[in-house]
């Protein structure tokens, strides 16, 4: 029997609450790591299986993607308690956040639809308390309904497929393809059902924001690869790389603009596990493990802006590059990762993503490269290059903060040219590299040439309020209120119910015999 | 040691007397508690001698079944008494810190109920059935009333007409039994029962199922029990929601499978019937929970749902539902009786909006709040998401898609009024004296929660003993044999 990982680090992060608070920030890191170690060397055969309630239970089955979306996720836990390592948080923050990760690394290797369902909703209720804990009282509802609402559809959809195959199978059977899509589209945050991801990642803290941006999305993403292994996705993920990246263009708030960015990041995710080619499938999960990093490179890069510069707005901040050198280099890199640049991490993952793809999704996707290199040239243009504000003085970052952005930049590096190198050479013929090369560089002429106009492109706005509109709730509290007059209060009518059920009851079973 | 069974059956009326007396210092609520503590003693000494797959039948007076009362047990019984005993247990305790006038009649009272309720679920005997249940409601009402407010009489007198009318039918559903099969005797009857007219027959099964309805609170006939609990002090509201709707759903199907076996009666199409009505509850409960400005008042409402939820489970009648409605039972009894003794503690007038703040004032309270408002929403690790589960896939099974649908969307519905509840404990407010509970009052309400966390995590212990009662309600054939043996 071999235990998930993810368990162990729910039983370290019980153990937050009893170490003593001098050493608690040190063994958050040594947990992490121990974690990172054993989905290192996670043996390939085992399995961690129970009956639970009837109900045969498997917590842990070896998967080599698995295995890497995990490493990635242990990796990127270590780093956040890096990065936090120079913050006073309190005991449960360390908690309730060990506890979101191990329900994100549990979930990958369950191969039940019930464990599966019970880790899906653990992610959800352990932000909600971490919302709670941090005191973002207003921000719990839109995220916790949005993620209850995903979480109902994919109960629905588990319950018939077991009604169906009579088995708790991960994969969706047809009659439940409706629920299982719209459920993980809601955990992906696809428009347009990303307002939760916008009432919380540019809203909450930024280290917390660090931590909730790596996980949840890529959960759901990593999720249609083992509920729909049979479904053709592959245009929808390029429609929605392209128009998440339409909407990120009028972002001036950074933390939204990397929102829309995570989107659009997972449209390619979506067109890759959507094309059903193996190579495409392999390409889109090391996407997941490869957007983990940037992206949350990125999210700590802006959390870092925030908190130095005191604005989320990357208008407003000006001349960054001068004055932390180490946070530009490091920007550099994870827009260049972003973008697909070669040799970096994205470009590998996005060559291998792209290699079967038809022809609209490729050329759908490479737009969206081009729009991921126009906007981020934006970013970097106004952030750190102009120079409108007398110069200042330098930005000194902590330690621990230094130690995590040069430690993600490596990474996004080593994790490009590496597989590479030993494991897929063909990524470097003549052709990807031309072609992503062209897209990104074309996106950099294109705002360079003229960005003015580049600027005013996107006229969509954003739908704040999409979805459970306001409209529906004034017809559910409008229904509610018209029940609610029937129940007078008067006993006349309750008596009057009551026999009424009565012979009611006694028509329906005598008309159904 | 069929004896113990007289003794869970009288121990109630013993100490409700007893208390009565006044003899010496008899402090009611220490004496009510220890009671209750002999009487699961008894319930433990029971179920360990009880043996694997055991029926235990004690015939009063020795009659035999056909003249005498005979009183037995099985899986089910001794569940839903251990769920009974438990829930009086945690509500005297917990009343005994609430200032409420005259506490032995109090306490007789609770006692009372608590006698009514064993017997309903131990009696294998009609007409005893009829008499149990009408001393649990008579008792039921003294205890809505039990306060002196106006409010309180409104809502007892409402309760009182509206469970006649169920008592009536049930009566009546009894004495057309006793008339075509000469018996009142569950089992003795069933058999000429089964040969009886079909009309009979059909009359007979609506007229239980509309009489125990009422006294569940079923849509359509849902409407007193808002008032009721409502005006009723929050510990007998727990006790009330807690076990005595319990008692009436396992004895309306305790009655119908096996006086008819449940082969008859789904060729009444019987589980369609009632799984709508369930489905209703559900909409109509979690509706009017939504926006309600009193914590008991939306309680309650959630209470009617919940209702509907074991319905569900029960009617689709195959292993997974039921077992998942009587997990069911016992989650949601224990959770809405762990709400009912919050909201006596954390607002004096009852009004929601005074929970404003109440995180600063007693964060352990508003935590444990938050506990039970997601175990009641069926969110995971709690109890309450197991047995819905358990009861979706059920339904899921059985073809009841809509209704495991309806199931589901029903904890968002939840969620709906739970969550802005939260939110407001939350929200700093201008109040900020801390609220020191008792500590036998906290003590309560934290067991519920551990007992709803734990629960999850043992389920596997305690499902092979919901297996157990669930198969001993669908296929009752070892309480039929040991009954017929009897003579």
């Amino acid at each position: 029997m071999v235990l998930s990982g993810g368990i162990i680090l729910y039983i370290c992060a019980l153990g937050t609450l009893v170490i003593p608070r001098r050493y608690l920030r040190q063994y958050c890191l040594l947990s992490t790591a121990f974690i990172f170690v054993i989905h290192w060397f996670l043996p390939q055969q085992g399995q961690f299986s129970f009956e639970f309630v009837g109900f045969d239970l498997e917590l842990y089955v070896y998967h080599p993607l698995r295995q890497l979306v995990s490493l990635a996720f242990s990796f990127y836990a270590l780093m956040f308690f890096t990065y936090v390592f120079g913050e006073q948080q309190s005991r449960w923050f360390y908690c309730l956040s060990m506890m979101h990760i191990a329900a994100s690394l549990s979930l990958l290797f369950v191969n039940d639809s019930l464990s599966f369902f019970i880790f899906w909703e653990l992610i959800a209720v352990s932000v909600v308390l971490l919302l709670l804990e941090q005191g973002y009282y207003s921000l719990i509802p839109t995220y916790f309904y949005y993620q209850m609402i995903s979480a109902v559809l994919l109960f629905i959809s588990v319950g018939i497929t077991y009604s169906v195959s009579n088995s708790l199978q991960l994969a969706a059977v047809p009659a439940a393809y409706p629920f299982v899509i719209v459920a993980v589209c809601i955990k992906m945050a696809i428009l347009p059902f990303h307002v939760w991801m916008l009432e919380t990642y540019p809203k909450v803290h930024p280290t917390l924001a660090v931590l909730l941006s790596a996980y949840g999305t890529k959960v759901g993403a990593f999720s249609l690869w083992l509920l729909l292994p049979n479904l053709q996705l592959e245009i929808f993920g390029g429609i929605v790389a392209v128009v998440a990246i339409l909407y990120a263009f009028k972002q001036h708030s950074i933390r939204r603009f990397l929102s829309f960015h995570i989107i659009s990041q997972i449209g390619y995710m979506i067109a890759g596990i959507g094309s059903l080619s193996t190579t495409s499938v392999t390409g889109a999960v090391l996407h997941i493990a490869n957007h983990i990093i940037y992206k949350g490179l990125l999210f700590m890069i802006a959390g870092i802006l925030l908190t130095k510069f005191g604005t989320d707005n990357m208008l407003e901040i000006r001349g960054a590059g001068r004055r932390s050198p180490l946070l530009f280099v490091s920007t550099i890199v994870a827009a260049a990762s972003i973008a697909g640049m070669p040799p970096f991490n994205g470009y590998f993952s996005k060559t291998l993503l792209t290699q079967d793809l038809s022809l609209i999704t490729y050329s759908l996707l490479t737009m969206a490269t081009v729009g991921t290199a126009i906007s981020f040239s934006k970013f970097i243009h106004y952030t750190f290059l102009s120079q409108e504000e007398p110069l200042q003085t330098n930005v000194n970052l902590p330690i621990t903060w230094q130690i995590t952005l040069i430690a993600l930049s490596f990474a996004c590096l080593i994790l490009g040219i590496g597989p590479a190198l030993f494991w897929q050479p063909t990524v470097w013929e003549l052709k990807p590299l031309l072609a992503s090369g062209i897209a990104v560089l074309t996106g950099i002429t294109l705002f360079k040439w003229k960005f003015a106009a580049i600027h005013h492109i996107a006229v969509l706005t954003t739908p704040e309020t999409a979805f459970v509109s306001k409209k529906i709730a004034l017809i559910y509290e409008e229904v509610v209120i018209r029940l609610r007059g029937f129940h007078t209060g008067n006993i006349q009518d309750y008596l009057l119910w009551f026999f009424a059920s009565f012979a009611l009851i006694w028509i329906c079973i005598v008309l159904w015999i | 040691m069929s004896e113990l069974l007289v003794f869970i059956l009288i121990y109630p009326l013993l100490f409700a007397v007893a208390v009565q007396t006044r003899v010496g210092k008899i402090r009611p609520y220490e004496f009510g508690i220890s009671g209750i503590i002999t009487g699961i003693l008894a319930l433990i000494l029971l179920s360990i001698t009880h043996g694997q797959g055991d029926v235990i039948a004690y015939p009063m007076g020795g009659w035999g079944y056909l003249k005498g009362i005979v009183i037995a047990v099985d899986h089910l019984s001794l569940l839903m008494a251990g769920l009974i005993q438990c829930i009086g247990l945690l509500t005297l305790l917990f009343s005994s810190k609430q200032s409420i006038e005259k506490p032995h009649i109090y306490v007789s009272l609770v006692l009372l109920c608590i006698m009514g309720l064993n017997g309903i679920v131990l009696t294998a005997d009609l007409f005893n059935l009829f008499v149990f249940l009408e001393l649990a409601s008579l008792v039921s009402y003294a205890l809505v009333a039990y306060t002196k407010e106006a409010e309180g009489l409104e809502g007892a007198f409402k309760y009182v007409l509206m469970s006649f009318g169920g008592s009536m039918l049930i009566l009546w559903a009894t004495a057309l039994v006793y008339a075509i099969s000469g018996s009142l005797n569950i089992v003795g009857a069933a058999e000429a029962l089964r040969q009886a007219p079909h009309f009979l027959q059909i009359t007979i099964v609506a007229m239980y199922v509309s009489g125990f309805s009422v006294k569940v609170g079923l849509f359509p006939v849902h409407a007193w029990k808002a008032d009721a609990y409502t005006a009723a002090r929050a510990p007998v509201g727990a006790l009330l929601s807690g076990a005595s709707s319990k008692v009436a759903i396992y004895a309306l199907f305790r009655v119908l499978s096996l006086l008819f076996g449940w082969s008859i009666l789904s060729g009444m199409n019987l589980g369609v019937v009632l799984a709508t009505l369930g489905l209703v509850s559900i909409l109509i409960g979690h509706m009017l929970a939504f926006g309600q400005s009193k914590l008991k008042r939306l309680l309650t409402y959630s209470s009617i749902a919940h209702i509907g939820y074991i319905l569900i489970g029960l009617s689709v009648f195959n292993l997974l539902g039921t077992v998942g409605a009587l997990f069911h039972m016992v989650n949601h009894g224990l959770l809405k009786a762990g709400l009912f003794y919050f909201a006596a503690v954390a607002t004096e007038d009852d009004e929601i909006l005074s929970l404003k703040g109440l995180f600063r004032r007693s964060p352990s309270l508003a935590i444990c709040f938050v506990v039970m408002a997601l175990g009641m929403a069926g969110v995971p690790p709690l109890n309450g998401f197991l047995s819905k589960w358990l009861i979706v896939m059920g339904a899921m099974e059985a073809g009841f898609y809509l209704h495991a649908a309806v199931i589901v969307i029903a904890g968002l519905m939840a969620l709906l009024y739970y969550v802005p509840l939260v939110q407001l404990m939350f929200t700093p407010s201008d109040e900020t004296q801390a609220l020191v509970l008792e500590r036998s009052q906290m003590g309560v309400i934290q067991t519920v929660v551990a007992i709803s966390v734990v629960l999850f995590f043992v389920a596997n212990w305690v499902f092979p003993v919901l297996q157990e009662a669930a198969s001993n309600l669908m296929y009752p054939d070892s309480y039929i044999d040991t009954i017929f043996n009897l003579n």
